[in-house]
């Protein structure tokens, strides 16, 4: 048991740690890590998933601006609208969330239309 | 280094405080297994408390076991330097001889009848074989080889001159690769340097920051202001007004994907500098001012991707302005173009 226990404390720690953001220069391990977890997504889309996902997101905004993390969610957000902008409200307040949707929007269109949607063919 | 450090210590005072001995860390082995959970019914009754270990778990050698070998070793390793022996045993015939090694250790292990002063008379055994062993040091000690050597196939005339060239051969071919590296290098660096200090370059990159700045829309009109650092997901149609005030597109240049963007690039004069041409810059920071960089999603598809121009040693710009390329905060965009134009003949 104790030694469950301990394990439990070590693998909890290691986590802990590696969720930390100190600099921009850890953006990109954590993106990177942002992303495998939404790799999830397209097996267990829940709203839990979907808010850790966002908290970890907002935590970077303060180094990136734009929030470039929220690609990995910018897929799930296109076939669920709703969901995403629920789970953003119950995690954020109002203003929060709608930057949260803007940037998804964003990068959305991004994805859709192209770095260029005047040179539409 | 910190993390690491904080994990150690708090992994540590779990374990302290836990309790947990490292007995109880150890691997379950696997003849104990089926005792604790009871898989098969043809295994033997448990055993009834109080629990007795089995014997290969009252087995395991103890800690002190385990180093008693490691501590010897180095008990004689000390005991030979301390009398001074290890230069005689070095170069001695019987260097090596397990017989040696044997007396020495016995020598060493503490024995309450054999007095430790024994050891200093010439008449023990180990004194006598000592002596034998300083008439081997007076061996010379081998020859140095040169470091390298060169074959007879490599440079038969130096070798029939028995001059020796060859080392001055070799030398001086190291010393003309030296040169002739370090001249293309400088013809590179002076081509990519005269590609910055363009004014094509400085017009562009000046655009790049008052555009930036403005909102468009996306039939490209103006419609605001927005701060610089703010993205619009627009980055190839901004990247192109600024490569229009630069002069390097006579016209408005089509295409909707940045990670497409490369063959307009090339049928310009650009070059890519990952690769080819003498180049091989991999890293935005290592990049000249002006290069325009080309990213791909990763992985699946490869649009929209991402353009941007390196403005300066800590800016990078498109539609937005930030102090790192896009791979830096960006888990999915992968760089697969730095270009320049290099002058006309450099390409």
């Amino acid at each position: 048991m104790k030694v469950i226990i301990s394990l439990m404390m070590l693998t909890l720690s290691i986590q802990l740690n590696a969720s930390e953001l100190e600099s921009k220069s850890d953006l990109k391990a954590h993106y990177a890590e942002i992303a495998q977890k939404a790799k999830l997504l397209k097996s267990v889309p829940d709203d839990e998933l979907v808010g850790e996902i966002l908290v970890e997101c907002m935590k970077a905004r303060k180094y990136d601006p734009n929030i470039f993390c929220l690609e990995s969610v910018t897929e799930f957000f296109r076939y669920f609208p709703q969901t995403v902008e629920r789970v953003s409200l119950k995690n954020f307040s109002k203003e929060e969330s709608d930057f949260i949707l803007k940037r998804l929007n964003v990068l959305n269109g991004e994805a859709i239309l192209g770095n260029d949607p005047s040179s539409e063919p | 280094m910190y993390k690491l450090l904080r994990t150690i210590i708090l992994t540590l005072s779990c374990m302290t405080a836990g309790g947990v001995s490292a007995q109880s860390l150890m691997p379950t082995p696997i003849s104990v297994a089926p005792y604790y959970f009871n898989a098969s019914p043809m295994m033997p009754p448990q055993i009834q408390q109080p629990y007795q270990l089995p014997n290969y778990w009252q087995q395991q050698p103890s800690l002190m076991q385990n180093l008693m070998p490691a501590f010897s070793s180095f008990a004689s390793m000390l005991e030979e330097d301390l009398t001074g022996d290890s230069d005689r045993y070095s170069y001695g015939e019987d260097y090596g001889s397990s017989r040696r090694n044997y007396d020495t250790r016995r020598e060493f292990l503490y024995d309450p009848d054999r007095p430790r002063s024994s050891r200093s008379t010439s008449s023990s055994p180990t004194r006598s074989r000592t002596v034998v062993s300083t008439t081997v040091r007076a061996t010379p000690a081998p020859t140095p080889t040169p470091a390298t050597t060169v074959s007879e196939d490599q440079c038969v005339e130096c070798l029939e001159n028995n001059s020796g060239a060859p080392q001055v051969l070799e030398t001086q071919t190291r010393e003309v690769a030296q040169v002739v590296e370090r001249v293309s290098s400088s013809v590179l660096d002076e081509t990519l340097r005269a590609y910055q200090e363009s004014q094509a370059v400085t017009d562009m990159v000046a655009s790049v920051r008052s555009g930036a700045v403005k909102r468009r829309n996306q039939r490209r009109a103006i419609v605001g202001s927005k701060p610089a650092s703010e993205s619009l997901g627009r980055c190839l149609m901004y990247v192109k007004f600024a490569m229009l005030d630069g002069g390097f597109f006579s016209s408005y240049p089509s295409g909707m994907y940045a990670s497409n963007f490369s063959p307009a690039l090339e049928r310009q004069g650009f070059v890519n500098l990952m690769s080819g041409n003498g180049y091989e810059i991999t890293d935005p920071k290592d990049a000249p001012i002006g290069s325009v960089i080309v990213y791909e999603n990763t992985p699946g598809s490869k649009t929209p991707g991402h353009i941007e121009i390196k403005l300066s040693d800590t800016d990078y710009g498109s539609d937005y302005i930030d102090d790192q390329p896009r791979s830096e905060t960006s888990s999915n965009r992968k760089i697969i173009g730095i270009y320049a134009k290099l002058p006309a003949g450099e390409s």
